[in-house]
């Protein structure tokens, strides 16, 4: 096992090949590189869950940190460790670009290589016949090299490329399609979108550059601590830390930035699947819960924004999932209704539940999306609910695995998100910062409770929409097929961890059963400094998040298949302002159309006139000045110069033309004339004296 | 009885004046180096007889007279040999010895 965890860059490097493999030698390769990339990627994996049985059996979080209890908050050592010393020098200071594996980055490593496998497996059926199949290819293995860099950098400065490097594939990947409009739209939507937050987050890694003079997980533990005690050096941090969140705010999809998301959707489902629901888009999480010795050293309120922002993100998003029509608009604003969660666990010092939640929801979002994939693939691509219907029979193992990704996101007891989503109640529950009103310490819990509801509703919803009842287009319905094995098989894989992954870490069952192998998870994720959870009312919290999901899934089943169209027509009507807020995503787009972007195109129309005008005027104007002076100039010499140099040369030419006739040519008269001044000189001479 | 000095400097003289007549009226190229080598003469007599007349008084200064003189005559050697070499190749050129058809330098 250690032979793996020494030489876990193999998992990255392992796609990175497999990528300029596929982009070097796509028109040989053809079909073949999809199987290419699967078998990459099924190494990885292997590779990955080695370096994770070594790492798990060096021991995770919790006994490092009893072992090594002197050691800095926020940091546990790395199990794996390989630096690049000084890679890039700057006056005194120095970048050391590293890798490392410690517990976090181990579980990271087996999730994102095994949605990656699935993802690659089940794009050789989806993207079948499709255009720039190999182009896919290379940029979903370009995508996980990314990923991977992240979760293995022990830095933020190889973080950012990784992060720059996914956000680079995100953008391909949403315009694979990029002769039509509305991908084309997409990619450079989310491009945009999320550089608003990168800019910020580049900006936030300078600020603590300059603060600390590191930038390694290792410096940054070491050197804040003692760095906060000074107030000028601590509301910098601060700031930086603050930075570092719009950066997350911009990848992760949080609000106000989170409306490239849905838009994401126009890319291949597969890729959704990979980055815009497991990986990529929960990078900012795992960017959160990696630099908070940052977070956890500066200021509370910068935790406090983390946590209300995630939190109104999972409520906001999941309002809007319930009136969506498009299956994977659904699927999209849960994504970020989930991501919210995260985020707001991570603000509110439950760092273990949002990382465990990072890891649960990465297979349940990823199952669904692929299995939305299989559904919109059996359905001659239509991704619209309300066309379908009573599917259940037609593609029975995509409505199997659909059904545990559906019952784990609605949390159900029993499945991954159930165990997830209580562990993130639970740290919301216990969320009581000194000097804050306890009603408002409690509005997250609320928030995170009414996302429990919304989001069993909406689930339900898309699931009897989707699977059960009549079929609302007969032509469709009939020619629906099930997906081909290459399809079929990610879901099945994937619907293992979907259901069991959360036992991992059953807090309740643990207890009942008196086991400590039900916390594994827990103590693995074990990381010093972080609040502690109190766990007095975990029962309490189970039983309302509970209800809330069964509520939810109840009120979803009674609307759709109990209450007939007609009367919910008519409670549509009853609501009229509300449902119009809601159906149009509370006009968001429409705010950003109207102010950002109009903004922007009046901006950039005054900035060209400034340009055409004033700018080009000014440099024009400096030309004809130019061209003025460069006549006076060129006339003066001409004119006065030049006459100058021919007035000399016909003085001389004068003179000369009187000097010429003396000079005759007869050697005498030249003697003569020598005499003549000899003998004159000489009776000069006498005279003077 | 001593020679009188204008005697030996008169002669000098009329050689000098002689010369410079004849180079200045003459044609010849020939001719004309022939009168140089007059003057030159007379020159060297001048200052042979001045350096004779003076030896009584100062034999250190009067010495130096009949130096030049061997000077005056190596040099009028030296310049007949060339100016004779100059007027072969002004025949060979242009057929005669007649320097007023020579007027190259003329300006």
């Amino acid at each position: 096992m250690d032979m793996f965890l020494h030489s876990a860059w193999v998992i990255a490097a392992l796609p990175l090949t497999i990528a300029a493999l596929i982009a070097m030698f796509s028109r040989q390769l053809k079909d073949k590189a999809g199987w290419l990339g699967v078998a990459g990627m099924f190494v990885a994996f292997v590779w990955s869950i080695g370096v994770f049985f070594a790492v798990a059996a060096a021991g995770g979080g919790h006994e490092e940190a009893a072992a090594a209890a002197h050691e800095a908050a926020f940091f546990t050592t790395p199990a794996w460790h390989l630096v690049w010393h000084n890679w890039a020098p700057f006056g005194p200071y120095q970048i050391d670009l590293g890798l490392m594996v410690d517990h976090l980055t181990a579980i990271m490593l087996v999730v994102v290589t095994l949605v990656s496998f699935c993802v690659q497996l089940y794009s050789i059926g989806y993207m079948h016949g499709e255009r720039r199949f190999t182009r896919f290819y290379a940029a979903i293995n370009l995508f996980t090299t990314g990923m991977l860099g992240l979760v293995l950098a022990d830095n933020l400065f190889l973080l950012l490329i990784s992060w720059e490097i996914m956000g680079l594939c995100s953008y391909l990947l949403i315009g694979h399609w990029y002769e039509q409009e509305w991908p084309k739209y997409g990619s450079i939507k989310a491009f945009l979108t999320t550089r608003v937050g990168d800019v910020g987050m580049m900006v936030g890694i300078w600020v603590i550059f300059m603060v600390t003079r590191t930038l390694t997980w290792e410096g940054l533990a070491s050197t804040i601590p003692e760095l906060v005690k000074n107030p000028v050096q601590a509301s910098a941090l601060a700031l930086g830390a603050f930075l570092i969140f719009t950066g997350a705010v911009g990848k992760s999809s949080q609000f106000p930035l989170h409306v490239w998301l849905p838009d994401a959707m126009a890319g291949p489902t597969p890729g959704s699947a990979l980055i815009h629901a497991a990986t990529m888009v929960a990078a900012g999480v795992y960017l959160v819960g990696r630099t908070f010795m940052i977070f956890g050293n500066v200021a509370p309120w910068v935790l406090t924004v983390v946590a209300f922002i995630g939190g109104f993100t999972a409520l906001f998003a999941a309002s809007i999932a319930t009136l969506r029509w498009d299956i994977k608009e659904v699927l999209a604003f849960s994504t970020i209704s989930q991501l919210g969660y995260m985020i707001m666990a991570l603000g509110l010092g439950g760092w273990a539940a949002g990382n465990f939640h990072l890891m649960t929801h990465a297979f349940f979002k990823a199952l669904l999306f692929l299995a939305a994939g299989s559904i919109i693939h059996a359905h001659h691509h239509n991704q619209l609910m309300h066309k379908m219907g009573g599917l259940r029979k037609k593609i029975p193992i995509t409505f199997w695995t659909w059904l545990v990704g559906y019952l784990a996101l609605a949390g159900f007891p029993g499945f991954s998100g159930f165990f997830s989503k209580d562990e993130l109640l639970l740290a919301a529950w216990t969320w009581a910062p000194a000097g804050m009103n306890p009603l408002v310490a409690k509005l997250p819990f609320i928030m995170a409770l009414l996302t429990a509801f919304l989001t069993a509703y909406y689930m339900t919803r898309a699931t009897w929409l989707a699977f059960f009842g009549e079929p609302r287009d007969q032509h469709l319905y009939d020619h629906a097929h099930e997906s081909p094995w290459t399809m079929t098989a990610p879901l099945v894989i994937l619907a293992v961890p979907a259901l069991l992954s959360g036992w991992l870490w059953a807090a309740l069952p643990a207890e009942w059963f008196h086991s400590e192998s039900l916390l594994w998870l827990e103590h693995f994720f074990h990381n010093p400094g972080v609040r502690e959870i109190p766990t007095e009312s975990a029962v309490t919290v189970t039983l309302m998040a509970t209800t809330a999901g069964l509520v939810g899934i109840f009120s979803g089943w009674l609307l759709y298949a109990v209450v007939k169209p007609e009367t919910r027509a008519k409670w549509i009507q009853a609501g009229k302002p509300i449902y119009t807020l809601v159906r149009n995503k509370y006009y968001i787009d429409e705010f950003y159309e109207l102010t950002v972007i109009k903004f922007t195109q009046v901006a950039s129309v005054a900035i060209a006139w400034f340009d055409g005008a004033v700018v080009d005027g000014a440099v024009n104007g400096v030309g004809v000045i130019g061209n003025a002076f460069a006549d006076v100039s060129g006339w003066f010499d001409a004119n006065v110069i030049d006459q100058l140099v021919v007035m000399w040369a016909d003085i001389s030419r004068a003179i000369a033309a009187q000097v010429r006739r003396i000079s005759t040519g007869y050697v005498q008269q030249y003697m003569l004339t020598f005499v003549v001044v000899v003998v004159a000189s000489v009776l000069l001479f006498q005279v003077i004296r | 009885m001593t020679l009188p000095i204008y005697l030996p400097l008169g002669l000098g003289a009329l050689l000098f004046g002689l010369g410079l007549w004849g180079a200045l009226t003459r044609t010849n190229a020939v001719r004309i180096l022939m009168f140089i080598e007059i003057m030159l003469n007379g020159v060297n007599l001048n200052l042979i007889t001045f350096s004779r007349y003076y030896w009584q008084q100062n034999a250190e200064s009067a010495a130096r007279a009949p130096i030049i003189t061997l000077f005056i005559m190596t040099v009028a050697a030296a310049e007949a040999s060339v100016g004779l070499a100059i007027i072969l190749n002004v025949v060979r050129n242009r057929g005669s010895v007649d320097v007023d058809k020579i007027n190259l330098m003329k300006g």
